[in-house]
C-alpha cells in the first residue's frame, strides 16, 4: 500500500521493474559480445593452425617431391660412380698400360691428394671431393694427344680434365713432338654422414715416370 | 484486488461500480454522510495501490457556457482557455471545456463549451478521500458529457434536439447541437424511477425548452424533438398523449430496451433509471470526455502513466537487447561453427602431414646440400668432356687458313661450382699462341697471316676472342721499332684467347 503523502513510491515498481529490465538486457548485450568475441578469437586461432597445417602440408609435400627428386638424381649418380673412392690402383694400371699401348716419348704422372672441390657451395662439411692427376707427356702428334686424353677418362666415368696444355717442341735432330700437361680431376661425392667426416682416407699424392 | 472502478456521484451518496471482465456491477453504496465517508475511505484502502477509479459527477450544480474565442493553439492557447475559465468558474476547481469546433464565416472563432461543476463542496469530500487513497484517479467527468454517448447514437439525423433520461440523481435534460453537449440540466427528483409521473418529465422538459428558446438556443419557427428514455411501453404511451400538451416539442419517447439495442448494451430491466447505460457506456466506449479534475489530484494517475511509459521504453530496450544479443548469439555460433570446421580440417590435414612425413624418403645429407651437391654433380658431368670438342672446333676454324705455325694450345675449364646457379654454364678457355714470319720484308705476309688467324678464329660460333699478343704491324696501339738486333725473343707471335661455350648455340 502506497502512503498518500508521497505520490512518487507509485513510481517505485516500474522503476525498479525497468532498472532491472535495463540491467538484465545490458547484461544480455554484454554477455553476447563476449562470447562473440571469445568465438571471434577461436575462430581466428583455428583459422590460423588451419592455414599453419595447410602452410606445413604443402612444405612437406615440396620437400617429398624434391627429395624424390633428390633421391633419383643420387641414384643417377650412383649408378655413375661419383660416389666411389679413388681407386688410385686402377689409375695406375691405366697409365701403365697407356705407357705400353702408345708411342709415348716421355710419361711423367702424379696423383694428388684428396681435396675438397673448390665451388662446393653445401653447408656443412664438404660433400664434393677431387683427386687430380698431372701428367706430362711428349707425344708425336696431335691425334697422339688425343688417344692419351681418350685413355685417361676411361679409367672412371667420374674423371673431368680441367686442364691441358699443349706445346710443340724440336729437339736437337730437328724432330718435332707434342709437349703435354694435363690436370685431371676423379670426382668423388660424399653424401653419407659418415663420408662426409673428414677425408682421412685422402693419403699422399703418388707418382710415376 | 486490483481492477478498474467507476464511482458514481450523486447529490445523496456515491454508488462504487467495478469493471470486470464479465461486465459492470454495482459493488458498494455510500450516504453523503460521515458515516458514509467513513465507509468509503474503509473501501478504498482494500482496494489495490493500482487500482484505477474514475469518477462520475451526476450533480444538478453544473454550469456552460458557449464563447467564440480566437483560434489559437500550444501555450497562448493554454493560457487563454484558462483565463477565461477562471474569469467564468473562478470558485470552483472542477471545471473544464471542450471544442465544438470553428464557426464558418467570420473570423472562424473556435467555440468553446465551458463547463464546470459549481459546487465543490459536493465533491471534495469524495475527492480528497480519492486523492488520499493508493488508488489512482484516473478521471473525473460529468453525467451531461457521458449522455452524449446515448444521445447521439439515438438521434443521428437531428441537429438540435433534447435528450431526457433519468438518472439516481434526478432527471437529465440535455441539449445536443451538431453531435455536441450544449446544455444539461438536473433536476432532483424526490422518487424517481419508474412510476415517475409523465407530468413530472413533461413539465422538466418543458421548462428546459423554455429556457433555451429565451436563450434562443432553440429555433421558435419549427418544433424540437426531444427524446425520452422510458422504462416500459405505458410510459411511453403516456408521454406520447403528453404530446398535445406541449407545443414547440415533439416528444419521442424511446424504450429503454430499445436504446439498448441500438447501443448494443445489457438491457437494464424495467427500470427507467439510465444509469446502468450510462455506466456500460462509459466503461466499455470510453468516449473522450472532458476532465473536470483539478491537475494535482490527478498526479497518481500521471505518475502511473510515466511508470508505465518508463516501463515499456524499459521493456522496449530490453527486447531490442534481447533481439541483439540474439543476432549476436547467432553470429556467435556462426563464428563457433567456422572455428570447429577449421579445426576439423586442420585436424585432417594435420593427418595427412604426418602421412606425407612418413612416405618422405630419408636422404643422406639435408635436402638443400644434397641438391646442391647434386646439381654441382650434374654441371660437373656436364663439363667433362675435356678438351677434344674445343680443339676440333678450333681446328674447323683454323682449316681455311694455311701456313701458319701454332706453336701452344692451352686448354682450361673452370669448376662450374664457382658461380652462382643461374651463372653455372661452364666455359672452356682456349689460350693459343702462333709464331708468324719473322724479318722486316714478311711484315706484309706477318699481318695478312694474324688477320686470316684472327678472321678464321671468329668463326667460332659464341667464341669470345681476346688478342693477348700480336705483331706491331697489326696493332695500332704498340710502337712499331726497328733495330739491327731486339733483346730477348723477337720472333713475332699472335697469341689469342678465346672463350668458348659448352654447347655451341
Amino acid at each position: 500500500m502506497t502512503p498518500p503523502g508521497h505520490p512518487y513510491l507509485r513510481l517505485r515498481a516500474p522503476v525498479v521493474v525497468g532498472i532491472l529490465l535495463l540491467a538484465g538486457g545490458i547484461a544480455i548485450v554484454a554477455g553476447s559480445r563476449h562470447l562473440l568475441a571469445t568465438a571471434e578469437n577461436r575462430a581466428h586461432s583455428a583459422a590460423q593452425t588451419l592455414a599453419d597445417v595447410e602452410r606445413r602440408l604443402a612444405n612437406a609435400e615440396h620437400v617429398a617431391l624434391l627429395s624424390r627428386e633428390a633421391l633419383a638424381h643420387h641414384a643417377q649418380m650412383q649408378a655413375t660412380g661419383f660416389d666411389r673412392p679413388t681407386d688410385r690402383v686402377r689409375w695406375v694400371e691405366q697409365m701403365e698400360a697407356l705407357r705400353k699401348a702408345m708411342p709415348v716419348v716421355q710419361l711423367d704422372y702424379e696423383i694428388g691428394p684428396e681435396h675438397p672441390m673448390q665451388g662446393d657451395r653445401s653447408e656443412g662439411p664438404p660433400t664434393l671431393f677431387a683427386s687430380t692427376l698431372h701428367v706430362q707427356a711428349r707425344v708425336a702428334h696431335e691425334d697422339a694427344f688425343l688417344t692419351l686424353i681418350r685413355h685417361l677418362r676411361e679409367a672412371s666415368p667420374a674423371l673431368r680434365p680441367t686442364r691441358c696444355q699443349l706445346s710443340r717442341q724440336t729437339d736437337d735432330s730437328g724432330q718435332e713432338s707434342l709437349s703435354v700437361r694435363c690436370d685431371v680431376d676423379w670426382i668423388r661425392a660424399r653424401l653419407s654422414p659418415s663420408e662426409t667426416a673428414s677425408p682421412s682416407s685422402a693419403g699422399r699424392a703418388i707418382g710415376g715416370g | 484486488m486490483r481492477g478498474t472502478y467507476i464511482l458514481h456521484l450523486t447529490p445523496a451518496g456515491l454508488t462504487a461500480f467495478s469493471v470486470g471482465r464479465h461486465g459492470v456491477a454495482a459493488e458498494h453504496a455510500f450516504p453523503h454522510s460521515a458515516e458514509g465517508h467513513r465507509d468509503f475511505e474503509t473501501f478504498l484502502s482494500g482496494l489495490d495501490g493500482a487500482a484505477r477509479i474514475s469518477l462520475l459527477v451526476d450533480v444538478p450544480d453544473e454550469a456552460h457556457h458557449i464563447e467564440p474565442l480566437p483560434f489559437v493553439r500550444g501555450r497562448d492557447r493554454r493560457a487563454m482557455l484558462s483565463r477565461r475559465q477562471d474569469h467564468l468558474f473562478g470558485d470552483t476547481p472542477f471545471r473544464s471545456h471542450l471544442s465544438l469546433g470553428r464557426e464558418s464565416d467570420g473570423r472562424r472563432d473556435e467555440r468553446i463549451l465551458f463547463a464546470a461543476l459549481t459546487r465543490p463542496a459536493a465533491i471534495r469530500p469524495w475527492l480528497q478521500r480519492i486523492v488520499a487513497s493508493p488508488c489512482v484517479l484516473a478521471e473525473m467527468t460529468s453525467t451531461s458529457f457521458l449522455s452524449q454517448a446515448l444521445a447521439i447514437p439515438l438521434q443521428p439525423a437531428s441537429r438540435l434536439f433534447l435528450f431526457a433520461h433519468l438518472t439516481p440523481a434526478g432527471l437529465r435534460v440535455s441539449c445536443f447541437e451538431n453531435k455536441h453537449l450544449r446544455f444539461s440540466r438536473l433536476t432532483v427528483s424526490s422518487a424517481p424511477g419508474p412510476d415517475s409521473d409523465t407530468t413530472f418529465l413533461v413539465d422538466e422538459i418543458r421548462r428546459s425548452y423554455d429556457y433555451l428558446l429565451s436563450q434562443r438556443a432553440l429555433p421558435h419557427d419549427r418544433p424540437t424533438v426531444a427524446c425520452i428514455l422510458v422504462a416500459d411501453d405505458a410510459a411511453r404511451d403516456a408521454l406520447q398523449a403528453a404530446q398535445f400538451a406541449s407545443p414547440g416539442l415533439t416528444l419521442q419517447p424511446v424504450l429503454m430496451a430499445e436504446a439498448s439495442a441500438a447501443l448494443r448494451l445489457t438491457p437494464p430491466g424495467a427500470d427507467a433509471n439510465s444509469l446502468p447505460l450510462l455506466i456500460q457506456t462509459f466503461a466499455t466506449r470510453r468516449p473522450r470526455l472532458p476532465q473536470f479534475a483539478p491537475t494535482d489530484a490527478l498526479a497518481g494517475q500521471r505518475l502511473q502513466r510515466q511508470g508505465r511509459i518508463a516501463g515499456a521504453l524499459a521493456a522496449a530496450i530490453f527486447l531490442i537487447c534481447l533481439g541483439s544479443a540474439g543476432l549476436t548469439l547467432l553470429e556467435a555460433r556462426g563464428k563457433r561453427s567456422l572455428a570447429e570446421n577449421s579445426l576439423r580440417q586442420a585436424a585432417v590435414l594435420e593427418a595427412r602431414l604426418v602421412d606425407v612425413i612418413g612416405h618422405t624418403p630419408a636422404l643422406p645429407q639435408p635436402l638443400e646440400n644434397l641438391r646442391t651437391t647434386l646439381d654441382m654433380l650434374q654441371a660437373l658431368a656436364a663439363s667433362s668432356m675435356g678438351p677434344e670438342p674445343a680443339l676440333h672446333r678450333l681446328a674447323a676454324a683454323l682449316a681455311p687458313v694455311s701456313g701458319f705455325n701454332l706453336q701452344e694450345i692451352e686448354w682450361s675449364i673452370a669448376a662450374p661450382g664457382a658461380e652462382p646457379p643461374a651463372m653455372r654454364a661452364a666455359t672452356q678457355t682456349l689460350r693459343v699462341r702462333f709464331d708468324l714470319p719473322s724479318g722486316t720484308d714478311r711484315a706484309r705476309e706477318r699481318a695478312h697471316q694474324a688477320r686470316s688467324i684472327l678472321a678464321a678464329l671468329d668463326t667460332l660460333a659464341g667464341a669470345q676472342i681476346q688478342i693477348l699478343r700480336q705483331p706491331a704491324e697489326t696493332s695500332g696501339s704498340e710502337p712499331l721499332r726497328v733495330a739491327a738486333s731486339l733483346p730477348g725473343d723477337t720472333s713475332p707471335q699472335l697469341e689469342v684467347r678465346v672463350q668458348l661455350p659448352l654447347n655451341p648455340p
